[in-house]
């Protein structure tokens, strides 16, 4: 079957798989202690008060029937109101989203540029005293959790060198953060050429990206190493250094047909990224996604949370097709 | 670009009519505990240029030991512990790295079995043919796929020009085996070891690619190793034939000679085998037929097995004698015809 | 006397996913097989015969056509067949067929248990199954890696005579076997039918063996029989071009034995998906005439169960030489290699 039908039937089913996933993160939200109205209106609140903005949220329908309600809102665009914020959701998420989506983009470029690299030239060379640092390296990486790198990091470079700027959000706080055009500071201070705000939001990114990068080059590594391993270990391999073929092309050719498993484990790395770097977020008080999620968690504010399911949802989904048509695109053997 | 149209190849001159000369070759695996196994026991062979020499034997003599170990890389774990390969004058594993890697390829190819799982599955069998013969012959990238084309149709791959863009996962048995051929045969080597190469495929796709292989080697003046289980395609292709056991040559000679004057008690008992005479075959076998073991040092490696075996098979190594023209057998007692 | 095994018109068509074609398997094949008695089912791939296996094993259900077994229609029901193991199969990849994780005695056991043979009687049956197959009671506790390739697959002949079947399919049960341990799993299986009475359908592309293990043989081609009979006629006077074809291109290990090649068949063997209304050989067919490419060729008897579906056969029995190539190389053989008389008394 040819890209555009395959594109096609992929859409299609996108619809269903967001409807399932949206459902199961109601119920389960619903499942969360604590009841919105009395955190909101506080200890010193009545029971009739109480009882009136509940019926007035709708919290004393049946949970299909709410879910319902919120389904036919999300159909006009609108995904609820944050108590907490007091805003809606989708604004939030606007101005949310892409902090978190350039934090976890840079951060998995990052983890990239690292991990692939080492993980190549250990594989090209798997006893030297090169893999076996790479693999200390991946070991320590693979025990260590992000915020706490991210701590050390601050520590070092902010508190003694003095280098960093401090963890205190995007941007300089004496400096104006540029309009929002797409959401993302780098890309928003080019394209008003603000260039003291792009040297200041970059610098800004370093060491949560730094921290991110470093702990995620892990995976992406040890799949490079063992993949490309494995790739060299075949019998195709074999016959090309058979045939005298110079072995520089033999090593590209091993690392094309590793691709496919290298480009699956960054497009799971990104997805759950999006999420996961919700304790980076908070140390560097970056106000991204992840943070805004949590938060509705910690308070029983429904609709932000749900929210944030339906946009990393939604985000995920994309970059699997996306990943899935650069398999079709590489690998001859699917489709067509 | 400019047409440029493909280059004849020029004869290269010859230093003998011996194409390739294994003097002595020991190769050895080596095991996680105690003895490594040996796998090649002082191997000898000389093949002259345009003969096809037939490689006979069971599986776990060593024949694709041997073969992989004639390019001088033997399959892992194993160590070439022994021998010189000279192959037209000189030894292949006294070149650098890089020369050795030139030569493969280019003057002595191999083709193996199981075309589809060593054809890379990312990479068009067009270009995977065109790259060989860009990087050994050195010629531009136009130049070669116009003589992947050409090894194509050689070959009788039916559509040439549509399967130049075809993947391996596309094509038959039968069709990535000649695909297989022609990548090894598109540098006009001097050298080509079929390994095995025609088992798995149909009985009539199989003798039209042995005469096919006979033919572009006859045409290039090859010398040709082909290694095979089935010693029916020894009887009809080859013009020597050699049988192993056990790491070694046991026999040697013309094909009439083995076929017709065979000497060797293994030789006769592989042969029993493919006459399916159950009487014939009980009498070169012993009840306690059990499988050789390698490292018998001071005897003859077949006497556990042998019906015939004597004293001394028991305690002597036998060299390879020669019993006639073209013929020789390690064998203390040789089987004689009546 | 009622066939063991009687397959009359069957037909199979496998679809093809997203495609309104069909690869047409088998194309309206009928053929029998007696008590006590091989036949042999020879093609190359594409010609349908594993799939000739599956149906009458059952594995493929689905098919049009009737396989009736000791006189009764076989349902499509799994189950009813090879529960009742009256028929069983040997594969071809004997170390593939076997359980890695179990040890042997218990793989020979396994058909056993799904008859419901309680525990004493199962294992007592193990035991006669690996002696009729020669296998030593120490192997029995071994794992299927532990054994080389001739003993693994004497293993599957255990586990297929276990439950006492009156046919057996095997799919080529010697291609992956190194000449002795092939010709000892062809003398063990012809022991056993002498022994026992048992039936074989031996499916395989090896005609040396078919010839020698088969009392007729049915050459298939695209999903349709072309030629059968009694396997020695047929192998010395073929009177399909496709029989010719595939004989000629057989080697026997010895250079002065030479089948005809005179008659060979062009090109590939074409896909078996939309195949033509005449005869399937007909674009390969140094014989066709004009009449072979409309019309399919009916069976013609030629006397003595002997069947071919051509419609030029008459002018191919004048080609022949009658000489039996098969057998006048057996002979020789036996002449070469025969066991030096001086020294059968001196073997130590």
């Amino acid at each position: 079957m040819n890209t555009l039908t395959y594109i096609a039937r992929r859409l299609m089913f996108i619809a269903p798989q967001i409807l399932g996933i949206v459902l199961v993160s109601f119920l389960l939200v619903k499942t969360i202690p604590g009841d919105p109205a009395t955190l909101m209106l506080g200890p010193t609140a009545t029971p009739q008060a109480i009882t009136a903005l509940r019926h007035e949220m709708g919290l004393d329908q049946p949970v299909l029937i709410q879910f319902g309600i919120y389904l036919r809102n999300l159909s006009k665009g609108d995904l609820g109101t944050s108590w907490q914020t007091t805003r809606p959701v989708l604004e939030d998420l606007l101005m949310r989203f892409p902090a978190t989506l350039e934090l976890v983009s840079a951060g998995l470029l990052t983890a990239i540029l690292i991990g692939l690299p080492l993980g190549l030239v250990s594989a090209f060379r798997p006893k030297s005293w090169f893999a076996r640092a790479v693999d200390f390296y991946s070991l320590g990486v693979g025990s260590l959790p992000d915020f706490w790198l991210a701590l050390v990091l601050i520590f070092i470079f902010y508190t003694l060198l003095g280098i960093a700027p401090p963890p205190l959000g995007r941007i300089d706080l004496a400096l104006t953060p540029p309009p929002q055009i797409t959401g993302m500071y780098l890309i928003d201070t080019l394209l008003i050429w603000d260039l003291p705000a792009f040297r200041s939001s970059l610098s800004h990114l370093v060491l949560p990206v730094l921290a991110l990068g470093l702990i995620n080059a892990g995976p992406i590594l040890k799949m490079t190493q063992s993949t490309v391993e494995k790739m060299l270990q075949s019998d195709f391999s074999r016959y090309e250094v058979l045939c005298g073929l110079p072995h520089n092309l033999v090593l590209r050719h091993a690392l094309r047909n590793a691709l496919p498993s290298i480009l699956t484990i960054i497009s799971v790395l990104y997805g759950f990224l999006i999420g996961g770097a919700v304790l980076i977020e908070i140390i560097f008080s970056w106000g991204g996604a992840g943070q805004y999620a949590v938060q509705g968690v910690l308070n029983s504010d429904l609709f932000p949370v749900l929210g944030f399911v339906l946009f990393s949802a939604i985000f995920s989904l994309t970059v699997y097709l996306i990943v899935d048509l650069i398999y079709f695109a590489i690998d001859p053997r699917l489709g067509n | 670009m400019q047409q440029r149209s493909v280059k004849e190849k020029e004869p290269r001159l010859r230093s003998s009519t011996v194409a390739l000369r294994l003097n002595n070759l020991g190769v050895e695996f080596p095991t996680a505990l105690g003895n490594p196994v040996v796998a090649i026991r002082d191997l000898s062979l000389e093949i002259d240029h345009g003969t096809i020499l037939g490689l006979v034997g069971e599986s776990g003599a060593g024949k694709t030991t041997l073969a992989r170990s004639l390019l001088n890389l033997p399959p892992v774990p194993g160590r070439i512990t022994s021998g010189e390969c000279i192959f037209d004058g000189t030894d292949l594993r006294k070149l650098s790295e890089g020369e050795q890697r030139k030569r493969r390829g280019r003057d002595l190819s191999i083709i193996v079995p199981n075309p589809r799982s060593e054809l890379n599955p990312m990479i068009t069998v067009g270009d995977q043919i065109a790259t060989r013969a860009e990087i050994h012959l050195k010629i531009d990238r136009a130049e070669a796929q116009a003589r992947a084309l050409e090894m194509l149709k050689k070959v009788q791959i039916p559509d040439p020009v549509r399967r130049m863009k075809a993947y391996p996962h596309e094509l038959s048995g039968g069709m990535a085996q000649r695909v297989v051929i022609a990548m090894a045969l598109v540098c006009s080597p001097q050298f080509v070891i079929s390994d095995d190469a025609s088992s798995g495929l149909d009985v009539t796709v199989q003798a039209q690619i042995l005469r096919l292989m006979r033919e572009l080697a006859m045409e290039q003046q090859s010398a040709m190793l082909f290694i095979t289980r089935d010693i029916g395609i020894a009887a009809h292709f080859c013009d020597q034939v050699a049988v192993m056991y056990a790491g070694e040559i046991v026999e040697i000679g013309t094909r009439e000679n083995i076929f017709l004057r065979p000497r060797h008690p293994y030789t006769i008992m592989l042969m029993a085998a493919f006459s399916h005479n159950a009487g014939l075959r009980a009498q070169w076998r012993r009840p306690d037929d059990q499988a050789a073991p390698r490292n018998s040092q001071g005897a003859c490696s077949y006497a556990s097995r042998c019906p015939l075996a004597q004293e001394a098979c028991r305690s002597d190594h036998p060299h390879l004698r020669e019993l006639a023209l073209g013929h020789q057998a390690r064998c203390h007692f040789p089987v004689e015809r009546l | 006397m009622t066939n063991l095994l009687e397959v009359l018109n069957l037909h199979k068509k496998f679809p093809i996913t997203g495609s309104s074609s069909f690869v047409q398997a088998i194309n309206d094949i009928s053929f029998s097989i007696g008590t006590g008695e091989t036949l042999g089912l020879v093609g190359e791939s594409g010609s349908g015969k594993t799939t000739v296996g599956g149906c009458i094993l059952g594995l493929i259900d689905d098919y049009e056509g009737s396989v009736r077994f000791s006189g009764q229609q076989l349902l499509s029901d799994r189950e009813s067949r090879i529960l009742r193991g009256k028929i069983q199969m040997v594969f071809q990849e004997p170390g593939e067929s076997l359980d890695p994780r179990f040890r042997i005695g218990l793989s020979i056991e396994e058909p056993l248990l799904a008859l419901g043979v309680e525990v004493n009687e199962r294992r007592s049956r193990m035991l006669d199954a690996a002696e009729l197959v020669g296998l030593p009671k120490e192997l029995l506790e071994l794992y299927p890696a532990e054994l080389s390739a001739g003993q693994q697959q004497r293993v599957g002949i255990a586990r297929a005579m276990i439950t006492r079947p009156k046919l057996i399919v095997l799919d080529e049960p010697t291609s992956a076997l190194d000449p002795n341990a092939r010709a000892d799993i062809i003398e063990l299986l012809m022991q056993i039918q002498k022994d026992i009475g048992t039936s074989y359908l031996f499916i395989s592309h090896d005609l040396s063996t078919v010839r020698f293990i088969s009392d007729r043989v049915a050459i298939m081609y695209l999903g349709m029989i072309v030629e059968q009979g009694d396997t020695a006629s047929v192998f010395a006077q073929p009177r399909h071009p496709y029989s010719i074809g595939l004989l000629s291109a057989v080697l026997l290990p010895h250079p002065n034995f030479k089948f005809d090649t005179s008659v060979s068949l062009a090109g590939e063997i074409p896909s078996p998906i939309n195949l033509p209304k005449g005869c399937f050989l007909e674009s390969r067919c140094p014989f066709a005439i004009e009449r072979c490419r409309t019309e399919m060729p009916p069976p013609s008897d030629l006397g003595g169960g002997h069947i071919v579906h051509c419609f030029r056969h008459q002018e191919l029995a004048k080609r022949d030489d009658t000489s039996d190539i098969f057998s006048d190389f057996q002979l020789e053989s036996e002449r070469l290699l025969s066991f030096p008389k001086s020294k059968l008394d001196h073997s130590t």
